[in-house]
């Protein structure tokens, strides 16, 4: 369980000094650029640790699920991580990070219209303070 | 996909426009992020461990933005000075790490716990802003409340669903 703590705060780490990383490169550069530059460090990295703890699995992989991960891999990136970008070229790193961070309740929107799952009081009570922080960020003059 | 890049830096050049767009792209993003989290769990479940899909991912992802931009890429990236590589490099090593250690992270917890310890991270990047992106962007107690409501909200969506 701590090595699962430790971990998931790495990962808080790893994500929070990326927008840092960014907004700090794209002084020099527009944010297509950014992205593309940034998805080659990410691509080496990611396909390293794939292989060094997947590679049977890989090597076993049907064609059919390459166009899968090519369909996740064009929404995500020149999709997602460019929007990323442009808000943390346009906003600054701290005020695109709380806009962003509030994917999950899209996540949950998207599951409630096409699962069929319910809202408890948990998910309403969450999603009104993920909206009043966002109006907190848009409202600022 | 050009064009419309085209007309977000045109409109961005505006000065009084130029928040509102980031906001619309911060809002777009999360959306797909929130959507991407929805089709990766499918992907995960159904044909391949998540660090294997978004490995992949990533390299279709490189291959398709270099192809969709990759003139304005070559004339930008060759006149980006050392210290923009080493940040901008930087900040992909960064992202990929994180991915890889939420995934590791979810092999030896559950995810009620790595949840709300990950979506800590906007408090993260406004902490390192302060610390190093002093001369490009303030840092106000209003951002940092509003971080704090929305990591807030995102636990208790997370822990409600």
């Amino acid at each position: 369980m701590i090595l699962g703590i430790v971990l998931s705060l790495c990962a808080a780490l790893g994500f929070g000094t990326s927008a840092v990383l960014a907004r700090s490169g794209m002084r020099h550069v527009g944010s297509s650029t950014a992205t593309f530059i940034s998805l080659v460090s990410s691509t080496l990295i990611a396909v390293l640790v794939a292989f060094t703890f997947h590679t049977p699995e890989i090597l076993t992989l049907p064609i059919g699920v390459f166009l899968w991960f090519l369909l996740a891999g064009t929404i995500n990136f020149p999709g997602g991580r460019l929007m990323n970008f442009t808000s943390i070229r346009l906003i600054g790193a701290s005020k695109s990070a709380v806009i962003i961070s509030t994917s999950p309740l899209f996540a949950g929107a998207i599951a409630i219209v096409f699962s069929n799952e319910s809202i408890n009081v948990l998910v309403a009570i969450g999603t009104f303070f993920i909206i009043a922080g966002i109006m907190l960020v848009v409202t600022k003059r | 996909m050009n064009h419309s890049v085209k007309i977000i830096s045109d409109v961005a050049r505006s000065p009084r426009l130029r928040p509102y767009i980031g906001y619309v792209c911060g809002i777009a993003a999360a959306a797909i992020y929130g959507g991407m989290a929805v089709l990766g769990k499918k992907i995960a479940t159904d044909f391949s461990s998540p660090l294997v899909a978004s490995s992949f991912s990533l390299f279709f992802g490189l291959i398709i933005t270099g192809l969709l931009f990759g003139q304005g890429i070559v004339r930008e990236a060759t006149s980006l000075p050392k210290v923009g590589w080493v940040s901008i490099l930087g900040a992909g090593t960064a992202s990929a790490f994180g991915v890889s250690c939420w995934y590791l992270a979810l092999a030896s917890a559950p995810v009620v716990v790595v949840a709300p310890v990950v979506a800590v991270y906007p408090l993260v990047t406004i902490s390192l802003a302060i610390i190093f992106l002093k001369d490009l962007e303030e840092v106000t107690r209003r951002t940092f409340v509003a971080a704090g409501l929305v990591v807030l909200g995102v636990i208790l969506v997370g822990i409600g669903s």
